[in-house]
């Protein structure tokens, strides 16, 4: 029954294909036609350098797109046909070029960004829609978990698969965000100059293309995925301090082309906001990464057992470290020296070595959380209270020094064996 | 015997002389259909391959109204052979026609669906002519009527 079931379900999806292969050959080449036409009239229309570039690359992507179809575009379309259309549309960008007085290597390198710039923006539109969908799928596993254990998901969770798709997203989402910046930058490359010195045509063409690729949009909605990304998979440790340096780089690199943007936007009123609504959806980005950060390293210091007081900033974060250090220094409870060694162990070996000292303190450093100073301090206090509940350090070091002078000669007897005798001493035997 | 001879031989040189002369083969196939409005009066009139045509007869056939025809759509294409195959939105035949002296004559009505057609179109696949319908399945189509096998 299954089989049978299958190859239903096959046999459906296989026409399903088919159907979506068919196209009405008339509509291709009306659609061939309206295409050409509207390059034509663009190029009549054209007036930049930027303009001529674009329609060059809209002329080789309408070439692409029907090469599929040459046959019956040139069968069907009396008397040019697909091949001379193409032609005549590049002959006449050519006329238009040299009607506007544009040099061919100018045209030519902006049509080579021009080209990048549709190629990155391809790549934006398929990681968008591959991330959405995983984003979608982690959503519903990690439902799925948390009903299971009624805990949220974490790093830790033995769900390969789960864990498998959140690297894969974390890749998207970054992979997204480096395009989009890269897509702003290679935009204002083709401009070749500051916004305030363009004219303003320029700043319209370069205003259309901005809106045309989506820039803004896709910014937001990298914020915006960012930010379920963080929300959605409750990461730990190292993991959540890659998100929180994504953050911090995606509003450097937001930095680099704010103002451009702004510069841009000035004409039109409902545009004007839009840099303002950026900036305040990277705050709350910002803001929700830091406190997940704060929360996170919060839990490890419980999780481990040990008590030091909630903090929600890098001051407090320090000032309550160094307090738990101190306390432990000072030791007001009185606790015996085996005690306190076995808690300065535990710390060391199951907190400072493996997550402090190894991911968060140099992470914090990083992100202007805490200063060096106030690192160097931390270190300092660990430091001295190794030293305070380890008393037999120093009897080691004596013990070993002591070991050490008596297998000196040891060791050179061993290595420099008495010289044989001589032949004299032996004949005088 | 003579006289015989010499009326078959005459004869057969007036045969000859007569007996049509056939041009073959050829091929008569549109590469794309053509897509043509009925005006007011049912006449539809083809730019690309310059000709004209009272439809209001194929128009009665099919909707048995002949007030209403302005608003139609006729798509035509014409096989290697040579013969016509028209439809339209909501038509639930096909017409195959041939040319004859100043106009063309039905062949073939062949019914495709008892809902009438969504979104027709024809495409060129020698020796067919292809039926687009919507998202339903295409359907192969020669002068005699459907394909074996793609029967509704």
């Amino acid at each position: 029954m299954k089989t049978i079931l299958r190859l239903v379900a096959l046999l459906v999806f296989s026409s399903l294909i088919l159907v979506a292969q068919q196209k009405s050959d008339y509509a291709i080449v009306q659609l061939f036609q309206t295409k050409a036409q509207s390059i034509s009239k663009n190029m009549d229309k054209a007036n930049s350098v930027q303009e001529c570039a674009e329609l060059n690359v809209t002329v080789d992507a309408l070439e692409k797109e029907f090469a599929d179809d040459k046959t019956l575009l040139n069968k069907a379309i009396f008397p040019d046909g697909y091949d001379r259309t193409i032609e005549h549309l590049r002959g006449k960008l050519l006329v238009r070029q040299k009607d506007l007085g544009f040099i061919e290597s100018q045209v030519v390198r902006i049509t080579e960004l021009e080209t990048i710039v549709r190629g990155l923006s391809d790549q934006v539109k398929k990681l968008n829609m591959q991330n959405d969908k995983l984003l979608a799928d982690i959503q519903m596993l990690t439902q799925n978990v948390q009903k299971l254990t009624g805990d949220l998901f974490n790093a830790a969770t033995p769900l390969d698969s789960l864990h498998n798709m959140i690297v894969k997203l974390r890749q998207g989402l970054q992979d997204r965000d480096a395009l989009v910046f890269a897509l702003a930058d290679s935009l204002f490359l083709q401009y070749d100059k500051n916004v305030s010195d363009m004219k303003d045509v320029e700043k319209q063409g370069l205003l259309g293309k901005i809106e045309r690729h989506n820039i803004v949009g896709n910014v937001k909605r990298s914020i915006m995925d960012n930010v379920t990304f963080l929300e959605t998979t409750q990461l730990k440790g190292s993991d959540l301090v890659a998100l929180v340096r994504q953050q911090k780089r995606f509003q450097s690199q937001w930095a680099g082309i704010a103002p451009k943007l702004t510069s841009i936007y000035t004409s039109g009123k409902a545009k004007k906001y839009e840099v303002s609504t950026v900036d305040s959806m990277l705050a709350v980005w910002g803001d929700k990464v830091d406190d997940a950060m704060w929360r996170s390293l919060n839990t490890l210091f419980k999780e481990k057992g040990f008590f030091v007081k909630e903090f929600k900033n890098g001051e407090e974060f320090s000032a309550n470290l160094i307090a738990f250090l101190s306390e432990q220094i000072q030791n007001p409870n009185e606790e015996t020296n085996d005690t306190r060694f076995k808690l300065f162990s535990s710390f060391h070996e199951n907190l400072w070595l493996t997550d402090l000292n190894a991911t968060w303190l140099p992470a914090l450093t990083e992100l202007n959380k805490i200063s060096d100073t106030q690192r160097k301090e931390i270190e300092a206090k660990v430091e001295k209270w190794r030293s305070i509940v380890s008393p037999g350090a120093s009897w080691l070091i004596y013990v070993l020094v002591l070991l050490g002078v008596l297998l000196i000669p040891i060791l050179a007897i061993r290595l420099f064996p008495k010289a044989p005798r001589t032949p004299k001493e032996t004949s005088s035997t | 015997m003579k006289v015989i001879i010499i009326q078959f031989f005459f004869s057969f040189l007036v045969l000859a002389g007569c007996s049509s002369l056939t041009l073959k083969p050829g091929d008569f196939a549109w590469p794309i259909e053509s897509v043509l409005k009925v005006d007011e009066k049912g006449i539809i009139e083809d730019k690309q391959y310059y000709f004209s045509l009272n439809v209001k007869e194929l128009l009665y056939d099919e909707t048995q109204d002949s007030v209403n025809i302005s608003n139609v759509t006729l798509r035509i294409i014409r096989d290697m052979k040579g013969y016509y195959f028209m439809t339209a939105s909501k038509f639930k035949n096909v017409y195959v026609f041939e040319q004859i002296e100043g106009g063309l004559k039905l062949t073939k009505k062949i019914l495709v669906t008892q809902n009438g057609l969504e979104n027709p179109a024809f495409n060129q696949r020698p020796p067919y002519i292809q039926l687009l319908n919507g998202q339903n399945p295409p359907v192969s189509l020669t002068k005699e009527g459907m394909l074996e096998g793609e029967n509704k």
